[in-house]
C-alpha cells in the first residue's frame, strides 16, 4: 500500500489540477466570447465610421462619377489596448462595383450578405464581416477582419493563463507535499511513540491527546493493550503461583535429602529416602499437570484424528487405574459408544483430570464410575462432594477446597475446564444421591 | 530446644522434624493454623517454624494474632514467596527471620540456634552451665577446656537437660528426644545413655531424681 502522504499528495494534486484545468477551459471560452463581442462591436463601429466619413466628405459625388478605384481609403490599422489589428474595408456601389478598398485585403467582395454581421471564407482565410448600407450615397460599406487575428488574441489570453500555471504548479506541488506531511505529523508522532515503547509498557496510548480521526484507532489499541496487560498479569500470577507450588515440594525434597545424608543408616534414613522418592514423583506429576494446563490453554488442536468417546474414556480410565488401585477405589466404565470427538487428546486430558480428581475425593472401597453417552461424559464419585461455597472456584488454578480429603495441586479441574473450553465443551457439576459428586463433560 | 513446626506439605514437615531432631532439637508438627494455635497454647516451645500458605489461613495472620496477644516467641517464616517485598511484609508482621523455599536444613538449624541464644540473652554460640558448655553447632560438649566427643543421642540428651539447666527434666521429655529418632528404644535406653554421659562427664553432673527424671548439676572444672 502506498504511503498516506503519497496518496494525499497525488489526490490533492489531481484535484487541484482538474479544478485548474476546468477553470482554464471555462476562462478561455468566456474570454473568447467576450473578445468576439468586443471586436464585433468595434467592427460595426468601424463600418459606421467609414459610412459617416463618406457622407460627411460628400463623396456621393465621387461615387456617382463611377470612377473605379478613385476612392482611396486609408489603412485600417487599429491600435487597441496595445494589440495591433488589421481591419479591411471595401466600399461597393449598389450596382456591385468596387468603389474603393483599404490596402492589404482580398480583391473579392468580403461578403455578399445582408447588412449586419456575417462570416465568409476566401483566400484560404475566414473573415468576420460587417456590412453597412449607406442609402444616401447608394453604397455598401463592408468591413472585415480575419478570424486568424482574433484567434491570435485568444491564444495570447490563453498563454497568459497557462504560463503562470506552469510556473506555479511545481510550487503548488511542493506546498501540497509539505502540507500533507505536516497534516500527517500526529500520525507519525503516534507511530514513533509506539515504536519507542519497550515491551513492558502497556499503558493506554490515548493518554496523550489524539486528533479525533485517530481516536478510534487509539481506543481500539487501548482495548488490545488492556487485554494484553490482563493476560500478562494472569500469566505472571500463574508463574508466581506455579513457582510457589513447585518450591514447597522442592524444599521437602531438599530437606529429606539432607536428612538422608546426615542420618545414620537405619529407619530415619530409609524413611527420608522413601519420602524423597514420593516427593519427586509428586513434583513430577505437578510439572506434568502444569504442562497439561499450558497445552490446554494454548488452544492448538493436539491431534487431528477423530475418535469415539468410549475409546477416549477407556484410555483415560486405564491411565487412572494405578491411582485407583492405590486408593482402593473401583473405577468403572459404562455406557454407549458415544459420539465422535475431533480432538481426543484434549478431551482425554480433561477426562483424566476429572477422574483423578474424583479418585482423590473418593473414600477407599467406593466406586468411581465413568458414563459415556451421546451428549458427553459423566464422572461420579461417592466422596464428600464439592462444598457449595467452593463451586464457583473449583476451576480456578491452584484452588483446593477447604474440605478436600487430601491436598491436591488444585490444577486438575482448571486443566479440565481449560481443555473443554478449547473444545467448545463445558463442565457441569451436580451433587450425587445419596452422596458424592457428579461432574459432566458436555458438548 | 523444642520447636513448633507449622507446615502443611507432608514431605517437608516430616523432613523438618527428622532434620531438626538430627540437629539436636525436639519438634512438634502441625499442619494447620488452628492446630498450631492449640499446640502453642500448651507452651514449652523455644521457637516456631511457620509456613505462610496454610490450608485454613495465612501464617502471617496467625503470627500477627500471637504478637497482638503479647507472645514473644521467636518465629522463622518459611515460604516460597521470597521476593524482597514479601520478606519485608513477613518481618514487619512480627517474624524474627525469613527463609525462602527451598532452604538449607543446616541453615535453618543454625538460625534456630542463633534465635535460641538471643532468647536466652546470650550472644556466644556456646551454652554454659558451670564448667559444662555445649556447642550446638558442632554437637559437642566442653568440660572446662577439655572437648568431650558425644554421640548424637548423648548430645540430644545433654541438650535437653541444658535447655533448663538446674531444673528437673522429666523422663518423658528426655525419652521424647530419643524416641523422636523413630528407632526402637528399649525401656532402659535412657538409663544407658545417662550412664554413658556420666562416664564421659563425671558421675555427679547428672543427678537422678527417682521416679521423676534427671537434673543437671553445676560442677567445678
Amino acid at each position: 500500500m502506498t504511503s498516506l502522504r503519497m496518496r494525499l499528495f497525488a489526490l490533492l494534486l489531481l484535484a487541484t489540477g482538474l479544478i485548474w484545468l476546468s477553470a482554464v477551459v471555462w476562462l478561455q471560452y468566456s474570454t473568447k466570447a467576450q473578445i468576439e463581442r468586443v471586436l464585433d462591436s468595434r467592427l460595426a463601429e468601424a463600418g459606421h465610421m467609414v459610412s459617416s466619413l463618406l457622407s460627411d466628405q460628400g463623396l456621393a459625388h465621387a461615387v456617382s462619377l463611377d470612377a473605379e478605384g478613385s476612392l482611396s481609403l486609408p489603412d485600417f490599422r487599429v491600435i487597441d489596448g496595445g494589440i495591433e489589428r488589421q481591419l479591411h474595408c471595401q466600399v461597393w456601389s449598389m450596382r456591385g462595383t468596387l468603389l474603393g478598398q483599404s490596402g492589404g485585403g482580398p480583391a473579392q467582395r468580403l461578403a455578399q450578405s445582408e447588412p449586419g454581421f456575417s462570416a465568409s471564407e476566401m483566400d484560404g482565410g475566414k473573415w468576420r464581416v460587417y456590412t453597412v448600407v449607406n442609402e444616401a450615397l447608394g453604397v455598401e460599406i463592408v468591413v472585415g477582419e480575419s478570424y486568424a487575428m482574433r484567434e491570435n488574441l485568444v491564444a495570447d489570453v490563453r498563454a497568459g493563463l497557462i504560463w503562470p500555471i506552469l510556473v506555479i504548479a511545481p510550487l503548488l506541488a511542493a506546498a501540497i507535499w509539505l502540507s500533507a506531511g505536516r497534516g500527517l505529523r500526529p500520525l507519525q508522532q503516534f507511530a514513533s511513540a509506539l515504536a519507542a515503547r519497550d515491551e513492558g509498557n502497556l499503558d493506554p496510548v490515548a493518554e496523550t491527546p489524539l486528533p479525533p480521526e485517530m481516536r478510534p484507532v487509539g481506543a481500539a489499541l487501548d482495548g488490545l493493550l488492556a487485554r494484553l496487560a490482563q493476560a500478562r498479569s494472569r500469566e505472571r500470577d500463574f508463574i508466581a503461583y506455579a513457582a510457589h507450588e513447585l518450591k514447597t515440594p522442592l524444599a521437602g525434597i531438599k530437606t529429606q535429602a539432607q536428612v538422608a545424608r546426615s542420618a545414620p543408616p537405619g529407619v530415619v534414613q530409609d524413611n527420608a529416602l522413601e519420602k524423597l522418592t514420593g516427593a519427586v514423583d509428586r513434583t513430577g506429576r505437578l510439572v506434568g499437570q502444569l504442562l497439561d494446563l499450558a497445552r490446554a490453554e494454548d488452544g492448538d488442536a493436539l491431534s487431528v484424528r477423530s475418535e469415539h468417546l468410549d475409546s477416549i474414556a477407556r484410555r483415560a480410565c486405564d491411565d487412572a487405574q494405578d491411582l485407583a488401585q492405590r486408593k482402593g477405589v473401583t473405577l468403572r466404565l459404562k455406557g454407549s459408544a458415544g459420539g465422535v470427538c475431533t480432538d481426543p487428546v484434549q478431551l482425554g486430558v480433561a477426562l483424566r483430570n476429572v477422574v483423578e480428581n474424583a479418585l482423590h475425593a473418593a473414600p477407599a472401597g467406593s466406586v468411581v464410575s465413568v458414563l459415556v453417552s451421546d451428549t458427553g461424559l459423566e464422572v461420579q464419585d461417592q466422596g464428600a462432594g464439592i462444598a457449595a461455597d467452593d463451586l464457583p472456584h473449583v476451576t480456578q488454578r491452584f484452588f483446593t477446597g477447604a474440605g478436600a480429603r487430601e491436598k491436591g495441586s488444585g490444577l486438575g479441574l482448571a486443566i479440565a475446564a481449560a481443555a473443554l473450553n478449547k473444545l467448545g465443551w463445558r463442565l457441569e457439576f451436580c451433587p450425587a444421591q445419596p452422596q458424592g459428586q457428579i461432574v459432566r463433560l458436555l458438548r | 530446644m523444642r520447636i513448633l513446626i507449622v507446615e502443611d506439605d507432608e514431605t517437608l514437615a516430616d523432613g523438618l522434624a527428622a532434620g531438626l531432631l538430627l540437629n539436636g532439637f525436639s519438634t512438634e508438627v502441625t499442619t494447620t493454623c488452628a492446630d498450631a494455635d492449640l499446640a502453642f497454647q500448651q507452651g514449652g516451645f523455644a521457637a516456631v517454624v511457620l509456613d505462610l500458605m496454610l490450608p485454613d489461613e495465612s501464617g502471617l495472620d496467625l503470627l500477627a494474632r500471637w504478637r497482638k496477644a503479647g507472645h514473644h516467641i521467636p518465629v522463622i517464616l518459611l515460604t516460597a514467596l521470597d521476593a524482597v517485598a514479601d520478606r519485608i511484609a513477613g518481618l514487619d508482621r512480627g517474624a524474627d527471620d525469613y527463609l525462602g523455599k527451598p532452604f538449607d536444613l543446616d541453615e535453618l538449624a543454625a538460625r534456630l540456634r542463633a534465635i535460641g541464644r538471643r532468647g536466652e540473652g546470650r550472644a556466644e554460640p556456646l551454652a554454659r552451665y558451670g564448667a559444662l558448655s555445649l556447642d550446638p553447632a558442632q554437637q559437642t560438649a566442653w568440660w572446662g577446656e577439655t572437648q568431650i566427643t558425644l554421640s548424637r543421642r548423648e548430645y540430644a540428651l545433654l541438650a535437653a537437660l541444658m535447655d533448663r539447666p538446674g531444673a528437673i527434666v522429666a523422663r518423658a521429655t528426655l525419652e521424647e528426644r530419643l524416641y523422636g529418632w523413630h528407632d526402637g528404644v528399649e525401656s532402659n535406653a535412657l538409663e544407658v545413655h545417662v550412664h554413658k554421659l556420666r562416664a564421659k562427664l563425671g558421675p555427679q553432673v547428672i543427678r537422678t531424681v527417682r521416679g521423676v527424671g534427671y537434673q543437671l548439676q553445676k560442677g567445678a572444672s
